[in-house]
């Protein structure tokens, strides 16, 4: 019967599943760190940018020209006898269940002391459980998702700020101007996608905002994928705010851009959280429609006078990924690995309680990093208390850093142009 | 009062909403009418359309003026990929059709990411970016004339297969392809043509709705779910109904956006697509 | 019948065989997602491929389970709940969604499916308690009662069970009056209707079991993944995966989800391995490609081409099982989800690069610097380590490829352009990608191969920081001293000694305000300066080394920052001055020379601060002052500070030209010495370098490095 021959050959061959070959050992003495990036599905581009970002740091760490950075130019760790650090990269695809096998393949096959990654927050939290679970040090540089250090995981730590530090920025920012400006904001509208980023986002701004006293007259979400904001922009007219907080990707930035325009939403200011309104096809798409318009980011080349590094690193960056700038993004991944680096050198050691232990009395100051931070200090949930965005307004077709004050180029342009018709 | 204009603005936005709808959908039902194809690579051949509209813009030429280089462009394009793919789809059982229309939808996005970047490109000075108002109500100059070539669209393709000799024959082949071959009939012919015409309209939309958005590589899909929708509810193979079932669609998203909550818009969507169907189950407009 | 069943054992028996005695997570790992998707695709084949409604939106019951399991464990209940408590939720859902939708015919069917998904999405997003946008996280827990374990083993046993199961249920269902209706509604619904097999209820039925089996398959994933949220349970793309199982594998028959399985795990993990990470798309072409092509070839599936061989001669079972012999293998392979990378290095580039270098280095001979500068060079790439070199080296693990070795760069070697000790030889080293422009690249291979032996030369590489040459009146200077450089290597010999007179005054001039980087400024010079003159030397024809140089000091002026690399500029303008003037200087170059002053004798000139106020109207009517004081200003927006000059076709009409761009501002004003005429700027002979130095971009091909964000990145 070919059924019997068929489950033969099946039995047959799934018992030739062999165990993997060990892979090659090392000839001089390394250290691995295992990152897991989406390097290919939809955010197979930013991946790419990352890997780049990661790598060109860890040659620093092992090269011997220094830079006003944790552990650049040592040759290696020096108190490891100068191994190598070396990053093994694995591809998560953009889904949680990836991302998981990822990290256990690094782990248990790669050897790895330590993980970094995973930019996009469901992978890094399937990720970083199995890093839990293994008792592996998981370090996150990018995902924004506040509830991943809510979880009381012991293993994971995260440099970058989360949402709801962004959201805290806002109000912040308007504290300021209330000071300096004499600016009174009463009336705020979020308007957020359906998705993680969008509800995270908004769910910060709003629960911040009441706590602080603010009006949230509005609060809207939509479907990501629409074609047509007609009705989220009427309800934003009607409730007339006096600032829009908006968390959306490019595509429908535009459409919101449009339709506040031609239905005459003229707020005082639109905040937007990234996304879709840093990529560089909306101020091209709005042209002068976009003056005006802020932003939360993480990084700016303006703020090479805190440290000059910054332009350096960028122009390596820019050599080895096809003259695209250093962003948000690569700036965080890359210094990322700084820490670990300066973390398991601080331990003296590969064992994983003891990088631990080096990652939780991390201190080093926002000045020696490529990020407006005031530090990079981890508190009890692993989030990193020393974070800060800034926030660039456009002005004359570009970004530009207005706040905080001290990293500033511009002063801020309030209230935002009015449209032009 | 307030509201009144809200509502007047609404239901205008309603309606040229779905106009854009009925934009996208009616070549795929043109397409389904003829040889029982659902194309669900709809959605990619609009991405490739509004690609070919924003080369073109490279070189000079507005998305208006473009758009009859790109309707011939999606033409051919239709026509080859019939005769080298879906033909042979169609050779096979039923779902031979619906999966190799996905394999193309999985190809095209991947072909679109490898060749241009997942960049959301635009076209720069784009025309008819300015606002017509009547009342208290405004409207873009590019959604109305969007909504303007949805009704063209329509009337063209109605008159063709009315009152054209391949038209009739589509007619023809759609009601019975046996009797229409034996009629002597061309049925590959009139297929071809058909998802060529098909294309063509997708094409005709491609480069209008590059008057009011970026490009990249999974730009068509959201367009290409909802227009299956409304071809469903319209009823496959009817030009009317996907015009009707596009209007009901629109005027349902953005009312229902308004007065029930934006992240609950489609909800009304399907449910009146599955309540339609309950009821009705050939569409609104369809036949058999 | 016994074919089937002792086809089952033996999977069985392998897999548990394998699940205890394997170790290997990521088999492990690869075994369970093949059971768990062989699952799914068993139960979307009841209702789409038995009862031939082809549902898009099986993913709604998938979620059922994987919610109802992570609801479980939030609420303090047990998971094992889960599989009762998803399967009802999962049946009720069926009947719900089932009801009005499965009388409707092909497409409005599969549509109606995919209206449902939308709306169960919405619900779940939107009910509050249901996790919204972001879902649930289950917390780490251990054992049978948690049914949660740290190893493999045991989930794939579950897996293995619900696989048994579903296989015996379809098994079943095959010899059972369902499925007898099943196939008959499916060949002919109304003629099964007319004999009284009520269509509704029988698909009904089916699709309640699909749901549960279904829902099974849901908690088993979140007790694995410990993650649940719309994107990853619900979402289309879900329940297309889940469909395409079934359609490649075989619609309608027993084994065609687990052969789709094989198939599917093994594609995405061919195409991870094959084509890695370059973000360009390339996996999506081509699963989608070969989508297409068993759409077109082989359209009912594996197992259905296999039976349809079966039928007709048993030879023609050869390429099915082929091909489902070489999925295990590609599944079998170790380390499934590592990025490879693609070619990093195009071979065929490298070689040609590597084979100019030797030529040009074999014709110097050692005759420049007493050295040859012939040797070990290899070009690497900084991303993947990937090293190209011009010989085999052990330490580097070379194979012969194209006339050249590839190899890998050893963890302890820093992968930049630089020069490197590997296993015991100094290697120059060139990162990749090397300039696109063949005149630069073949200077920039020669420059690396410089440095590998300037310490034999007797030069010690000494990283030499020059900041104040980005101060306003440095850099000013500076320019000044590359305007007359320019100059002077395009005149006659005879005119040359006033106009290096001019530049070494420049110098003068800037040393005179900043006197302590004589030094620093000197020993930029004997390392990168003489790296490019080098460069230059060895790779550019005796006629055309002029326009070399002014090429160099071309692009000294579009640099923002020039304090690190000046030299580059200077350098080839000393090298070729001092060539015409004294040749073989280089013999006599050491760690002490100070390059200005050689210069300065083999011309015969004195320069001083004086001579250079005096002769600065000569190359500057202001506007350079101008235009550096604006650097000064505004830094980043000054890269270039000329704009692109016109293409003057005479010197005269490039001074007026950029004498009205710009407005006066005073100059140092000479101090008319004694009997020192202010000398008016003498029309040269030579018209391709007017008085501004800002020679027009399309003359020479050197690109600033200027982003452009929207730049795809190349491989």
């Amino acid at each position: 019967m070919f059924v019997r021959r068929l489950g033969l050959a099946l039995a047959f061959v799934l018992a030739s599943f062999a165990p993997a070959a060990p892979t090659g050992a090392a000839d001089a003495p390394e250290v691995v760190i295992g990152s897991i990036l989406p390097l290919t599905g939809a955010s197979a581009q930013t991946g790419a940018g990352l890997r780049t970002a990661q790598q060109l740091a860890a040659d620093l760490v092992n090269g011997h020209v220094s830079y006003p950075l944790p552990m650049a130019g040592k040759s290696g760790l020096p108190r490891l006898g100068h191994a190598r650090i070396r990053i093994v990269f694995a591809d998560s695809q953009g889904k949680p269940d990836q991302a998981r096998a990822a990290a256990e393949q690094l782990i248990t096959q790669d050897h790895a002391v330590a993980l970094i990654g995973a930019y996009i927050s469901s992978t890094t939290a399937t990720a970083s459980q199995v890093a839990e679970r293994y008792g592996v040090p998981f370090l996150n540089p990018d995902s924004s998702a506040p509830s991943l250090t809510a979880r009381g995981l012991h293993w994971f730590f995260r440099t970058t700020p989360n949402d709801a530090t962004f959201a805290e920025n806002f109000y912040q920012f308007f504290a300021d101007l209330k000071k300096t400006k004499h600016v009174d904001v009463k009336k705020i509208a979020v308007v957020g996608e359906d998705g993680l980023f969008g509800t995270g986002a908004s769910d910060a701004e709003e629960s911040i905002g009441k706590k602080l006293g603010y009006d949230i007259v509005a609060r809207i979400a939509y479907p990501a994928t629409t074609t047509e904001v007609n009705a989220e922009v009427q309800r934003v007219k009607a409730a007339a705010p006096d600032v829009v907080m908006m968390a959306s990707y490019l595509p429908d930035s535009l459409l919101y851009m449009r339709g506040f325009k031609d239905q005459g939403v003229q707020p005082k200011a639109i905040m937007a959280q990234d996304a879709g309104f840093i990529d560089p096809g909306f101020i091209k798409a709005e042209g002068k429609d976009a003056e005006g318009v802020f932003t939360r980011e993480v990084f700016s080349l303006d703020i090479k006078h805190r440290n000059h590094a910054v332009p350096l690193i960028d122009q390596l960056f820019r050599q080895r990924f096809g003259g695209k700038p250093l962003d948000g993004n690569t700036a965080r991944d890359f210094m990322g690995v700084l820490v670990l680096a300066d973390a398991i050198d601080r331990a003296g050691s590969t064992k994983p309680d003891a990088i631990r232990g080096a990652l939780q009395k991390t201190n080093i100051p926002g000045d020696l990093t490529l990020m407006p931070w005031k530090s990079i200090h981890f508190d009890a949930s692993g989030q990193n208390d020393g974070g800060v965005g800034i926030i660039e307004q456009v002005q004359d077709g570009k970004y530009e850093t207005v706040w905080p004050f001290d990293v500033a180029v511009k002063p801020v342009v309030w209230p935002m142009p009015a449209w032009k018709r | 009062m307030e509201a009144l204009s809200t509502l007047a603005q609404l239901i205008a936005s309603g309606l040229l909403t779905g106009l854009v709808f009925a934009l996208v959908a009616v070549g795929l039902t043109l397409i389904y009418g003829v040889m029982d194809v659902v194309n669900f690579a709809h959605g990619e051949f609009l991405m490739l359309a509004m690609y070919a509209t924003f080369g073109l813009a490279l070189l000079g030429l507005g998305p208006l003026v473009g758009l009859p280089l790109v309707v011939i462009a999606l033409l051919l394009f239709g026509i080859v990929v019939y005769r080298l793919f879906i033909r042979r789809l169609l050779a096979g059982p039923p779902e031979a059709t619906v999966f190799g229309t996905f394999g193309l939808l999985v190809l095209l996005q991947g072909l679109a990411q490898a060749l241009f970047s997942s960049d959301f490109l635009t076209i720069a000075n784009r025309p008819l970016q300015g606002v017509v108002r009547a009342g208290p109500i405004a409207l873009e100059q590019a959604t109305i004339v969007e909504g303007l070539g949805a009704l063209v669209l329509t009337a063209v393709l109605f008159a063709f297969v009315e009152y054209t000799e391949t038209g009739r024959a589509m007619r023809a082949v759609a009601e019975d392809r046996v009797a229409a071959t034996l009629m002597g009939i061309d049925v590959q012919g009139v297929n071809a043509a058909a998802f060529g015409i098909g294309s063509a309209c997708v094409g005709a939309a491609g480069a209008l709705l590059m008057l009011s958005y970026p490009v990249y590589p999974t730009a068509g899909a959201q367009f290409a779910l909802t227009a299956f929708v409304v071809v469903a509810l319209g009823g496959f193979g009817s030009i009317h109904g996907a015009l009707l079932g596009a209007l009901i669609v629109g005027m349902l998203e953005v009312l229902g956006g308004f007065y029930l909550a934006p992240e609950l818009k489609m909800v009304p969507v399907y449910v009146a697509y599955l309540a339609i169907v309950l009821l009705r189950p050939q569409g609104l407009l369809g036949r058999r | 019948m016994r074919g089937h069943l002792i086809a089952l054992a033996a999977i069985a028996a392998v897999v548990v065989v394998a699940a205890f005695a394997l170790h290997d997570a990521v088999v492990l790992d690869l075994l369970f997602t093949l059971l768990l998707y062989a699952v799914l695709g068993q139960s979307w084949n009841w209702i789409s491929g038995y009862a031939g409604n082809v549902s898009f939106g099986h993913a709604i019951f998938f979620a059922c389970g994987a919610y109802a399991s992570a609801l479980c464990v939030t609420h303090g209940l047990s998971p094992w709940l889960a599989f009762p408590a998803g399967a009802l939720a999962a049946a009720l859902l069926a009947l719900l969604a089932g009801f009005p939708t499965l009388a409707l015919r092909g497409h409005y069917f599969s549509i109606a499916t995919i209206a449902v998904a939308a709306l169960v999405d919405a619900f779940v997003r939107n009910v509050p308690g249901l996790g919204g946008a972001s879902g649930f996280e289950l917390p780490i827990a251990s054992g049978w009662a948690a049914l949660q374990f740290p190893q493999k083993g045991p989930y794939v046993l579950l897996a293995l069970a619900l696989f048994v199961a579903v296989q015996a249920a379809t098994l079943a269902l095959e010899r059972s009056r369902l499925g007898y209706y099943l196939r008959a509604l499916r060949a002919n619904h109304a003629a099964a209707a007319s004999v009284g097999i009520g269509e509704r209820r029988w698909k009904l039925i089916a699709f309640v079991w699909c749901g549960v089996m279904a829902a099974g398959a849901g908690v088993l994933y979140a007790q694995y993944t410990l993650f649940v949220d719309p994107p990853s349970t619900l979402s289309l793309a879900v329940s297309i995966d889940i469909a395409l199982i079934g359609v490649v594998g075989g619609i309608g028959t027993l084994w065609g989800p687990a052969a789709g399985a094989l198939v599917y795990v093994a594609l995405a993990k061919g195409v991870a391995l094959e084509i890695g990470g370059a973000g360009k798309g390339y996996d999506l072409v081509i699963y989608g490609a070969i989508i297409c092509a068993i759409a077109a070839l082989r359209p009912h599936g594996i197992v259905g081409t296999v039976v349809d061989a079966m039928r007709r001669r048993r030879g023609a079972l050869a390429a099915p099982a082929a091909a489902i012999a070489a999925c295990v293998v590609v599944v079998s392979l170790p380390a499934p989800l590592r990025a490879a990378g693609d070619e990093p290095i195009d071979v065929a580039l490298a070689a040609r690069a590597i084979a100019d270098r030797d030529a040009e280095c074999r014709s110097d001979g050692g005759r420049l610097w007493g050295v040859s500068l012939c040797g070990p060079l290899a070009f690497v790439d900084p991303a993947t380590r990937a090293v190209v070199a011009n010989g085999a080296s052990s330490a580097l693990r070379t194979s012969a490829r194209e006339g050249v070795f590839t190899g890998t760069l050893p963890g302890d070697v820093a992968a930049a352009t630089g020069v490197a000790t590997i296993g015991g030889e100094r290697w120059a080293l060139v990162a990749w990608p090397l300039p696109v422009d063949p005149v630069a690249r073949r200077v920039a291979v020669m420059r690396a191969s410089w440095h590998r032996v300037q310490g034999e030369i007797g030069l010690a590489a000494q990283p030499a920081e020059n900041a104040q040459l980005d101060t306003a009146d440095g850099r000013y200077w500076l320019e000044m001293e590359w305007r007359a450089f320019a100059r002077a290597v395009v005149v006659p010999a005879d005119r040359r000694a006033g106009l290096v007179g001019d530049a070494l005054s420049f110098r003068a001039m800037r040393l005179q305000r900043f006197p302590e980087s004589a030094r620093s400024e000197n020993a930029a010079l004997l390392n990168e300066g003489l790296a490019e003159d080098t460069g230059i030397e060895l790779t550019t024809v005796a006629s055309d080394r002029a326009i070399r140089v002014v090429e160099a000091l071309a692009r000294g002026r579009e640099r923002a920052s020039v304090a690190r690399t000046f030299a580059d500029a200077s350098g080839p303008a000393y090298g070729a001055l001092l060539d015409a003037a004294m040749p073989g200087w280089r013999r006599h170059v050491t760690g002490r020379t100070e390059l200005a002053a050689l210069l300065a004798e083999a011309y015969h000139v004195r320069p001083s601060p004086a001579q250079a106020l005096a002769r600065a109207s000569a190359y500057d009517d202001g506007s350079l002052r101008f235009s550096e004081a604006q650097r000064a200003l505004h830094p980043s927006e000054n890269a270039a500070s000329k704009p692109a000059a016109p293409k003057a076709a005479s010197p005269e009409a490039a001074a007026r030209s950029s004498a009205t761009a710009a407005p006066r501002t005073a100059l140092p004003t000479p101090a008319p010495g004694p009997g020192s005429a202010v000398p008016t700027a003498a029309p040269l002979p030579f018209p391709t370098v007017p008085a501004s130095v800002a020679l027009p971009p399309s003359a020479f091909r050197s690109p600033s490095p200027s982003p452009s964000p929207s730049a795809s990145p190349k491989p």
